[in-house]
C-alpha cells in the first residue's frame, strides 16, 4: 500500500473514532475504560482467550469489566478498546481488532436497537433497515419452516455444502446460506435468538417459546453490531457461566475459571441493554475495504 | 504423515483427503456472532482437475500431501509412455501416456519437464512454458489470404501439435509456441 493510502486510511480511523465519541458524548454516556489484562477470563465457548501465563488474560470483549461498574454506578456507559481472541484470522476477523460498547440503563429493547442503528448510519448513510426474527430469516432464505437436525441437513445438500462431521450444522447455515443475504440493501436486524444462544442475554417467552432478547445487526452480508437484553439474574449467569467452561474445555482444551466478581455484579445490577460494535468492519464498509488485515494501523 | 490444522492451511499447500492428493486454491475463515469457527477451504483435486469446496470445523487436522515436483529429462518415448531422468540422481522414471494426457503433445527429447510426483508416484508432467519446435506440416500460405483477414492457418508441429501460426511460415521453420495455450509466439 502507498504512504498516501495508508494515510488516508489512518484519518478516515481517526476521523470515524472521533465521530463515534461525540456521538456518545452528545448524548450524555460517560466514556470508561476497564482494563484488558484481567485475572479471570470472560468464557464463551467458541472464542478462544488469549493468556498471558503468570499474569491473566486479554479480555474479549469489555463486557465483564463494564458490567461490573455497572453494578456500583447507575450511569450510561460507552467504551472504545482493543479486545483479543485467539486464532481469529480472517477476511472479517483478527485477533485484535477495536470494539465498540455502549450501556444504556431501563431502556427499551426496540429503542436501543433503533439508537445502534442510528450510530452504524452515522458512518455508512441513511439505510433502509429490515427487521427479521432468527426463525423468519431461516424460512426466508434457507427455506426451512422448522430448525431440526433433518431440515438443516437436506437444506446443506441442496446448496452442494460439503462439510465434515464436526461441523455444526446449525451454525453452517447461518454462515454459509443465510449470512450473505443479510444486510444485501441495506441493514438487517436479527432478533429472538434460540434460547441457547443467548449469551449474556436475558431470555423471554414469545408466546410460543423462549427466545433470547438478542439481536445482530448485518450489512452486506457482515455482522456489525451484536447486543443484548442484559441478563441480571445471578443463579442462570453461573449456571450458563459453568456450561460455557465446560464446552470451552472441550473446544480448547483449557478449564477457565468463572469470575466471581462478575457473579458479584449480578447484585444490584441495572435494568440495561448494552451492544459491541466491530469498528474496524464499520470502517471497512465505510471504506469499501474488503479485508480487515488491509486497514489495520 | 504429517497433520496440519485447518486454520494453517495456506493456497499452495497439498492436501491428502480420502486418499486424493489436492491443491489448496483458498481458505477463507468463517465465523457466526456466536457460534463455530469454520474453515472453508477451496481445493483442486491433483488427479481430476476438479476443483471443490469442503467447510471445517476451524481446527480439524488435516493430512498433508506427499507431493512434491522435481524437474526430469525426457530420455525417449515407449509404446505406453514417457521415459525420464533425474539429471542429478540418474533415476529413471516413467510415466504413463495416461498420466501424461493432453501435455504429449509437448514430448521432446532431452527437454527438462517438472514433474509432479504423489507418494513418489508421477501425477502431472508440466513442459516448460515456451517450447521452440519445428513445424512439420503446413500449407504453404495463400496470397490474398490476408486480405480476407485470415491471416492464421494450420500447422501439425513435430510432437503432433496441432497449432494455428501464421501464413507466412513455412514448413520445416521452427517456431517458439506457449504450450499453456497453445498459441504461436514468434519466428524462433
Amino acid at each position: 500500500m502507498s504512504a498516501a493510502a495508508k494515510l488516508a486510511i489512518l484519518k478516515k480511523r481517526a476521523a470515524f473514532l472521533q465521530k463515534a465519541r461525540q456521538f456518545f458524548i452528545d448524548r450524555g454516556l460517560l466514556e470508561v475504560d476497564v482494563p484488558i489484562l484481567n485475572k479471570f477470563a470472560p468464557i464463551d465457548r467458541h472464542i478462544e482467550v488469549l493468556e498471558i501465563p503468570q499474569v491473566g488474560f486479554l479480555h474479549t470483549s469489555p463486557e465483564y469489566g463494564i458490567k461490573k461498574l455497572l453494578s456500583e454506578v447507575n450511569t450510561d456507559v460507552f467504551q472504545i478498546s482493543h479486545v483479543f481472541r485467539k486464532g481469529e484470522k480472517g477476511k472479517n476477523h483478527n485477533p485484535e481488532f477495536t470494539m465498540i460498547e455502549w450501556y444504556r440503563l431501563s431502556v427499551d429493547f426496540f429503542t436501543y436497537i433503533d439508537e445502534v442503528i442510528e450510530f452504524i448510519e452515522l458512518f455508512l448513510g441513511s439505510l433502509k433497515t429490515d427487521h427479521i426474527t432468527y426463525d423468519q430469516a431461516f424460512k426466508k432464505f434457507a427455506n426451512i419452516d422448522s430448525i431440526t437436525p433433518i431440515s438443516l441437513k437436506s437444506c446443506l445438500d441442496a446448496h452442494e455444502i460439503s462439510y465434515t462431521e464436526l461441523v455444526n450444522l446449525l451454525d453452517l447455515v447461518y454462515t454459509h446460506i443465510i449470512e450473505p443475504n443479510l444486510g444485501k440493501e441495506g441493514l438487517t436486524v436479527i432478533y429472538d435468538f434460540p434460547k441457547d444462544q443467548a449469551a449474556l442475554a436475558k431470555t423471554y417467552h414469545n408466546g410460543k417459546e423462549e427466545k433470547a432478547r438478542r439481536f445482530e445487526i448485518y450489512y452486506k452480508g457482515c455482522e456489525l453490531a451484536n447486543g443484548y437484553d442484559e441478563l441480571g439474574d445471578k443463579t442462570i449467569l453461573e449456571k450458563r457461566l459453568k456450561d460455557e467452561a465446560e464446552h470451552y474445555k472441550a473446544n480448547f482444551g483449557k478449564t477457565l475459571e468463572i469470575d466471581p466478581d462478575i457473579l458479584e455484579a449480578m447484585d444490584g445490577f441495572p435494568e440495561c441493554c448494552g451492544v459491541a460494535i466491530g469498528f474496524d468492519r464499520l470502517l471497512m464498509k465505510a471504506l469499501n475495504i474488503d479485508s480487515i488485515q488491509k486497514l489495520l494501523p | 504423515m504429517s497433520q496440519i490444522a485447518t486454520n494453517d492451511i495456506r493456497s499452495g499447500m497439498k492436501l491428502e483427503i480420502e486418499k486424493d492428493p489436492y491443491t489448496v486454491i483458498g481458505n477463507e475463515f468463517v465465523k457466526p456472532g456466536k457460534g463455530q469457527a469454520f474453515n472453508r477451504i477451496k481445493i483442486k483435486n491433483l488427479l481430476t482437475g476438479r476443483v471443490i469446496e469442503k467447510t471445517y470445523k476451524s481446527g480439524e487436522k488435516l493430512t498433508l500431501a506427499d507431493v512434491i515436483e522435481t524437474k526430469m529429462r525426457l530420455l525417449y518415448l515407449e509404446q505406453d509412455g514417457a521415459v525420464f531422468m533425474d539429471d542429478n540422481t540418474f533415476e529413471q522414471l516413467t510415466v504413463p501416456f495416461s498420466t501424461i494426457g493432453d501435455n504429449k503433445q509437448w514430448l521432446v527429447e532431452d527437454t527438462i519437464y517438472e514433474i509432479v510426483l504423489y507418494n513418489d508416484e508421477a501425477i502431472d508432467i508440466l513442459p516448460p512454458t515456451f517450447m521452440e519446435l519445428v513445424v512439420t506440416q503446413t500449407d504453404p500460405g495463400a496470397r490474398g489470404d490476408t486480405a480476407s483477414g485470415r491471416v492464421l492457418k494450420p500447422a501439425i508441429l513435430e510432437t503432433g501439435a496441432k497449432v494455428q501460426i501464421p501464413i507466412f511460415i513455412n514448413q520445416e521453420e521452427k517456431i517458439k509456441v506457449d504450450t499453456r495455450t497453445g498459441e504461436y509466439v514468434s519466428r524462433s
